[in-house]
């Protein structure tokens, strides 16, 4: 238990900032318990609870680092219990996030059926048995409801750390590829689930249950499956290398820098949308959001772009200016595929579903906005990703959701589209600007800090 | 009875077609320092590996404590320490948090050990891990397989990235381990050098065979280095028994030669009709003329 204890706690102070975050999260979420019993139920709890658990999601936003880490290295193996011990401190984190929201609601009912209990007392029978009945029908639904609200709070925990475990612990296409494949599941899923509202306590167990079993069994028995499973991954493996191979050959810097095969990522994108169509989302705000989204998947990708081309400038004749024109001519290839995929599917989307022409007008350049956005800042991390670029990934990214909601809720007035594209033009404008200082940095970056290779970095920093 | 750490039969390992190791079958006592050595790729890391039981060998077994390697249980685990050729300390983390981690796992962790360890190795509690230098990093992960006092340690090439003062230290470090109680200890590594010097026993890997397995004194007893000076030239088909390799680039050509004995000298003076004299080789002449 001291070890699962620690794990945890880890989790949850990975750097200072986190730190902050997480006992802010837990500080919330102690208070709102204690609140509940001398407060009336109100949004304000809930709102103070629903703080609480993701301030502490963020600060254990290194969960999924940290334990991709440990999982695959070969010291787990060694400890005692280790990896039954690392999925126990995961599920504990999962449950400290998910739990106290529905928890909350929960004794917050229990509170409220309490205090009409007491209402009761001196009642004529008449009224006592009438009351009863329906103080019995409140406490089935409260119970209904946490098991509802836990499932979805759940699934919907569980799916955000696999997205960012995969994504973070990758950092490749295949990766993204894997995040957007969690969120269609999120997708499907949880917001499935919150709209039918028919879970009930044993659906909710079974639903919760699988996805424990599936993760535990999966992860406790993966050494074993790996090693059995060695001699057949030699084949299909060499033959998709093949396939790959013939579809890239012919351009080394692509090749170098990721950028030669975009159908993998356009391929990630379109499915998981064609499957979001099956299942009804037809709010424009929902896919103008979701859009923006995997349109900044170009940054995640460019954020490489400077430890990669460490070796174009260490064989070619390329001085970092040239460098820099180089990266950035194969990244706007690169781009003007996935773009153009992202924006055949709105305007098809938009075609499907009969989304408002304003929203179409509104949304295209904003994908194209979002790319360019996304893109140069990318190309600004020449040194790792550090506070100042991942302080400004947050901004874009606020930005951009927030543009994009307008932009939907805009209704095809004149003066609302007015707004959205004066936003627009202010996001073009800070591309530039970004694409400026990602000029400036390339043109002095030190290769020495900038490899891919962690430990010389470390070493060079030293 | 017996209390036998390590113990293989007839332990193999295959990739599809490729046989990394084959054939090996050896024990390890308490108080044993072993050291593996063998060219890049000729199976150290895999043979370790497999007597930790992170992969499954496709012919024989590999016991550890009694238990097979792949079914080890926590018990067992926790009476074995393991230092891997890359390190997997957590960035994120600083010093004395990374030790907490590993600390927390064992049940006998002599915090006194680590401090007094962190001190002499010069390693700062609240350093980040991250901003730790190559050297550094192998240090901390050194210490790590320590802090349970571990009955048998396990070194994946673990001096590879140290100076050769905090070599020295490692060194002094393992001989004083060695020396506490009934701890095995088996390392891999390249340089030859330190494994003459610390290792009781030498395990020589070649072509995914255990060559040679025995301690020192009787290695460089068995595999020497003939001279030989005749009047009659030697036959291509020199017919020397326990010939390894035999040199003709020289004035008079020499022989490696494994199990040499007097009546094979008597016999090999009449053949070429004249003298044969025996050169005793150091550790690292006789690795080298094994891979020649």
């Amino acid at each position: 238990m001291k070890a699962v204890i620690r794990l945890v706690m880890t989790y949850a102070s990975g750097t200072r900032v986190l730190r902050v975050f997480s006992i802010a999260g837990a500080a919330f979420i102690i208070v709102s318990f204690v609140l509940v019993p001398i407060l009336p139920p109100s949004n304000a709890l809930l709102f103070l609870v629903f703080a609480g658990a993701t301030a502490f999601f963020l600060g254990s936003a290194l969960m999924p680092v940290i334990f991709g880490q440990i999982a695959r290295g070969r010291s787990i193996r060694v400890l005692p219990l280790g990896r039954v011990k690392l999925l126990a401190s995961v599920f504990i984190t999962v449950t400290i996030v998910a739990l106290p929201l529905p928890l909350l609601e929960l004794v917050g009912s229990q509170v409220v059926l309490s205090a009409y209990r007491q209402d009761l007392h001196g009642a004529t029978p008449a009224h006592i048995a009438v009351g009863t009945a329906a103080l019995e029908r409140f406490r089935q639904g409260s119970i209904e409801n946490f098991w509802w609200t836990l499932t979805g709070s759940f699934l919907t925990t569980v799916g955000l750390y696999l997205t960012l475990w995969f994504i973070t612990s990758q950092r490749s296409i295949a990766g993204y590829v894997k995040g957007l494949l969690v969120i269609l599941f999120m997708m499907y899923g949880p917001s499935h689930q919150l709209r039918e509202f028919s879970v009930t306590m044993k659906g909710s167990l079974i639903q919760i249950g699988t996805v424990c079993v599936l993760f535990g069994a999966g992860f406790l028995l993966w050494p074993r499956w790996q090693a059995m499973t060695l001699r057949w991954r030699f084949a299909p493996q060499a033959a998709l290398g093949r396939a790959l191979e013939r579809s890239v050959a012919g351009r080394e810097a692509d090749l170098v820098l990721g950028t030669a095969n975009p159908w993998l990522l356009i391929g990630a994108q379109v499915v998981p949308i064609v499957f979001a169509t099956t299942i009804g989302f037809y709010s424009p705000a929902v896919w103008l959001f979701y859009l923006t989204i995997f349109s900044t998947v170009a940054g995640a990708i460019a954020c490489q772009a400077a430890e990669r081309s460490r070796v174009l400038w260490l064989r070619g004749g390329w001085s970092r200016a040239d460098l820099f024109v180089l990266v950035e001519r194969s990244f706007w290839r690169h781009n003007a595929f996935v773009l153009g995929s992202l924006i055949a599917l709105m305007v098809g989307i938009g075609s499907y579903a009969a989304l408002p022409l304003s929203l179409l007008a509104a949304g295209l350049p904003l994908l194209l906005v979002s790319t360019v956005l996304s893109t140069y800042l990318g190309l600004m991390v020449t040194r790792g990703l550090r506070f100042v670029e991942g302080s400004l990934a947050v901004v874009v990214m606020l930005a951009l959701m927030a543009v994009a909601i307008i932009a939907a809720r805009s209704g095809g007035g004149q003066k609302d589209i007015v707004i959205v594209v004066v936003l627009e033009v202010v996001l073009a404008g800070a591309a530039l600007a970004l694409r400026s200082a990602a000029k400036s940095r390339w043109a002095r970056i030190d290769w020495m800090l900038c490899r891919p290779d962690r430990s010389l970095r470390v070493r060079a920093a030293g | 009875m017996k209390n036998t750490t390590v113990e293989a039969s007839h332990l193999g390992k295959a990739y599809g077609a490729t046989r990394v190791l084959q054939g090996l079958s050896f024990s390890v006592e308490p108080g044993d320092v072993v050291g593996v050595l063998g060219k890049n790729g000729a199976g150290k890391t895999t043979l370790l590996e497999l007597m930790l039981g992170f992969t499954l060998p496709t012919e024989g077994e590999v016991r550890v404590f009694g238990h097979e390697s792949t079914r080890m249980p926590g018990a067992a685990k926790a009476r074995v320490g393991f230092v891997p050729q890359q390190d997997e300390l957590l960035d994120q983390l600083n010093v004395a948090d990374q030790i907490r981690v590993i600390a927390s796992f064992y049940k006998n962790w002599d915090g006194e050990l680590m401090t007094r360890l962190c001190e002499e190795w010069g390693i700062r509690a609240s350093a980040r891990i991250k901003s730790m230098s190559v050297g550094e990093r192998q240090k901390l992960s050194i210490l790590l397989a320590l802090g349970h006092r571990p009955d048998l340690l396990l070194l994946d090439e673990p001096v590879a990235s140290l100076d050769p003062i905090a070599r020295r230290q490692f060194l002094e470090q393992l001989v004083e381990i060695s020396s506490e109680g009934q701890r095995a200890i088996i390392f891999s590594s390249h340089i030859v050098s330190d494994i003459e010097r610390l290792a009781n026993r030498i395990w020589i890997l070649k072509e995914g065979r255990l060559f040679w397995q025995g301690d020192l004194d009787s290695l460089k007893e068995s595999i020497v280095r003939l001279h030989l000076r005749g009047s009659i030239p030697l036959p291509e088909e020199a017919g020397i028994p326990g010939a390894i390799s035999i040199r003709r680039d020289a004035s008079f050509p020499t022989a490696i030669v494994r199990d040499w004995s007097d009546s094979a000298q008597v016999e090999l003076e009449r053949r070429i009709d004249g003298s044969v004299e025996v050169q005793p080789l150091g550790l690292e002449e006789i690795f080298v003329e094994l891979h020649r």
